[in-house]
C-alpha cells in the first residue's frame, strides 16, 4: 500500500510541485532501495530499461537480467507492471549499459518488436539480434540475427524504428569495413553506419546497406521518422582528424538512404569515446529537433538546434542545462508545437533530472524545471508520449520505476 | 549434508581467494583517492590516464604503452573508470597488455560522478583522458601520449 501511494505521487504532473518527488520525502517507503541480490528476476534491479507507449496507452518495457531479455507491460503510467516475459529462451550476453540497451517498439497494429546487441567471444564484437511478438507479448519468436556479416566483430550500438505503417528499420555500427581495411593494410577510423529494414512485420529482412563510413564507434544512435514515413538517423561521427561531431540521414526512398549531412560543428577533438549520443524528433510539421552533447574546449555542454528544410540548414544552437554541473545525456520530443527536452545534472551527492519546454516548434523556451532528483545512479532520462500527454521515464537501478507527467 | 557443504566451503576458499588475490594489483578509487595520489608521488614526475574496458581506443592506448615499453622511462599510473564491479575485466585486460607491474586503480562502482568531479570539474567522463604532472605537480591535459626519448 505505501509502495502504490508512493507511486501515485511519481506521476503528480509536475505543474502541481516544482519536482513530483524527491527521494528522502516523506512519501519514500522503507522498502525504497531494493535487495537486488535476493530478487530473482526483477525490473527494478535491471541497469537499464528502455519504455514505449503503444497506440492504446498500454506502457511496455524492454530489460536484461542476467543472459536474458524480460518485456512487460502496464496499464496504469507505471504504477504496475504485468509478469515478464521472457525474449531469449537460450541464454545469451546482450548488451545492457547505458549507450547500449535493448529497444522496444511496437507498431499501431499492436505487434512488439524489439533490438538488441548480442555480445560475441572477443572483446567488443557483437551481432544485432532481432524478436517479435504477435500475440500481445505473451510469447516472442526465436532471435534471428539482422547483420549479414556474420564475422567475430563489431555490430553494436543498434537502433530501433517502426513506423505508422509498420516498417522496421534497424541501423548500427558495424566494424566489417574497418576489418576488410585491416586486411588490406589499410588505415580506417572509427566504424561504418548500416541499416536494415523490414517490410513484412519482421518476417524477413533486407540485406544490409551501408550509410556512412567513419562513424565514431560508442556512442547511441537516434531515430525518428518525417513525414513521407521515411527514417531519419544521427549519430557522432568522425570528421577528418578525430573531430567527433554528428551526421544526419534523411532516406530518398524506403529502401535508400541519402547522402549523410553535418549536424553540429563544435569541433570537439578527442580520439577516444564520448559515450555520449545525440537524440533527435520530427514534429508532424516535418521540422527535424536534435540534442547533442559535446566537450570541445570552446564549445561544450548539451546544445539544442531545429531545422525546417529537413536538415539542409539548422537554427543557431541553444545551449541546454548548467556545464558546471554535467549536464548530460539529453532527450528531445516534438508532440505537435510543443518541443520537450530533459537531461540530468549532478549536483554532489544528488542526481537531478531537469525539463525545459517550447511551446512554439523550439523557437522560444521556458525556464528550465527541476523534475525529479536521487542520491542513486540512475539510467538516462527519456521521454515518452502516450499520444494525449508526454512523460518523463526514469529508471533507477534498485530503486522503483518514476513515470512522470510533463506539463 | 551441512557437513559436505562446510567441507566445500573450505576447499573453495584458497580457489576464491586465489581469484580476489590475483586482481589485488588493482586498487579501489574513491573521490578522495586523486589527492593521495598526488600525495604518495610528490616531487615525482608522472603520467596518470584514466581508460576504460568499454573503449577500444584506450586498449590501443594501453597496447601502444606496453609494445613500445614506454613505462621504462617514464612513470605511469592507470585508473579505469568501469568501476570495481567489473574488476575482473579490468584486470584480465591489463594481465593482456602485460602491464600487470605497474600501478592501476579502479573507480569504485557507483561513484563514477563523484570522483570525476574530485579529478578535473570540465572531464564528463569522456575516455582516454591523460593528464601529465611535472615533479612540482603543474598538470597538463594530453591529447596524446608521447614517447619520451
Amino acid at each position: 500500500m505505501r509502495s502504490f501511494i508512493y507511486r501515485l505521487t511519481v506521476i503528480l504532473p509536475a505543474f502541481f510541485a516544482p519536482y513530483a518527488e524527491s527521494e528522502g520525502s516523506h512519501v519514500r517507503p522503507p522498502d525504497f532501495i531494493k535487495n537486488c541480490s535476493q530478487l530473482r528476476v526483477s525490473q527494478d534491479c535491471a541497469k537499464t530499461m528502455s519504455s514505449v507507449f503503444d497506440a492504446h496507452g498500454r506502457l511496455w518495457s524492454a530489460w536484461v537480467n542476467g543472459q536474458y531479455l524480460y518485456v512487460n507491460y502496464s496499464d496504469d503510467k507505471g504504477l504496475t507492471f504485468s509478469q515478464a516475459v521472457k525474449v531469449n529462451v537460450v541464454a545469451e550476453k546482450i548488451a545492457a549499459g547505458r549507450e547500449h540497451r535493448p529497444k522496444i517498439k511496437v507498431s499501431d497494429a499492436g505487434l512488439v518488436f524489439l533490438s538488441w546487441t548480442k555480445k560475441l567471444a572477443k572483446r567488443f564484437t557483437g551481432d544485432i539480434r532481432f524478436s517479435r511478438s504477435v500475440d500481445g507479448g505473451k510469447s516472442f519468436t526465436v532471435p534471428v540475427t539482422v547483420n549479414d556479416n556474420r564475422e567475430i566483430i563489431s555490430h553494436r550500438f543498434d537502433v530501433l524504428g517502426v513506423n505508422k505503417k509498420g516498417d522496421i528499420y534497424i541501423s548500427w555500427l558495424d566494424k566489417r569495413d574497418k576489418q576488410k581495411a585491416a586486411r588490406e593494410n589499410q588505415e580506417y577510423n572509427g566504424a561504418a553506419v548500416y541499416f536494415s529494414a523490414s517490410f513484412n512485420g519482421g518476417k524477413s529482412f533486407i540485406e544490409n546497406k551501408k550509410i556512412a563510413d567513419n562513424s565514431c564507434e560508442c556512442c547511441r544512435m537516434a531515430m525518428d521518422f518525417d513525414q513521407q514515413d521515411l527514417p531519419v538517423i544521427s549519430w557522432r561521427h568522425i570528421y577528418g582528424d578525430n573531430i567527433r561531431d554528428h551526421s544526419m540521414v534523411n532516406f530518398k526512398n524506403k529502401m535508400e538512404a541519402d547522402k549523410p549531412y553535418r549536424l553540429s560543428y563544435d569541433n570537439w577533438k578527442i580520439k577516444g569515446c564520448p559515450h555520449h549520443g545525440p537524440s533527435i524528433s520530427i514534429d508532424k510539421h516535418n521540422v527535424y529537433h536534435a540534442v547533442w552533447f559535446n566537450n570541445a574546449e570552446k564549445r561544450h555542454g548539451i546544445f539544442y538546434a531545429n531545422s525546417h528544410d529537413k536538415g539542409k540548414t539548422f537554427s543557431s544552437t541553444l545551449k541546454i542545462g548548467n556545464y558546471a554541473n554535467k549536464a548530460s545525456h539529453a532527450d528531445i520530443l516534438a508532440v505537435n508545437k510543443q518541443v520537450y527536452i530533459v537531461w540530468q545534472e549532478y549536483l554532489h551527492p544528488r542526481y537531478k533530472m531537469f525539463m525545459q519546454k517550447s511551446a512554439d516548434k523550439g523557437n522560444n523556451w521556458d525556464e528550465p524545471v527541476l523534475i525529479a532528483e536521487t542520491s542513486g545512479t540512475p539510467d538516462y532520462p527519456f521521454l515518452l508520449t502516450d499520444g494525449q500527454a508526454v512523460f518523463a521515464s526514469w529508471h533507477i537501478p534498485g530503486q522503483t520505476y518514476r513515470l512522470i507527467l510533463l506539463r | 549434508m551441512k557437513n559436505l557443504t562446510s567441507v566445500l566451503f573450505i576447499l573453495l576458499l584458497p580457489v576464491s581467494y586465489n581469484a580476489v588475490a590475483q586482481q589485488s594489483f588493482i586498487k579501489t578509487f574513491y573521490p578522495g583517492s586523486y589527492t593521495k595520489l598526488l600525495e604518495n608521488n610528490k616531487g615525482s614526475e608522472f603520467t596518470l590516464l584514466f581508460w576504460s574496458v568499454d573503449c577500444p581506443p584506450c586498449l590501443e592506448k594501453l597496447k601502444l604503452i606496453s609494445k613500445t615499453r614506454m613505462y621504462a622511462k617514464q612513470k605511469f599510473v592507470f585508473v579505469s573508470t568501469d568501476g570495481d564491479e567489473m574488476l575482473a575485466d579490468v584486470a584480465a585486460v591489463v594481465k593482456q597488455m602485460n602491464l600487470e607491474q605497474q600501478a592501476h586503480w579502479v573507480f569504485k562502482s557507483g561513484l563514477n560522478q563523484e570522483i570525476i568531479n574530485s579529478v578535473d570539474s570540465n572531464w564528463y567522463g569522456e575516455v582516454p583522458r591523460n593528464y601529465y604532472f611535472n615533479k612540482n605537480h603543474q598538470r597538463t591535459r594530453l591529447q596524446e601520449l608521447k614517447l619520451k626519448q
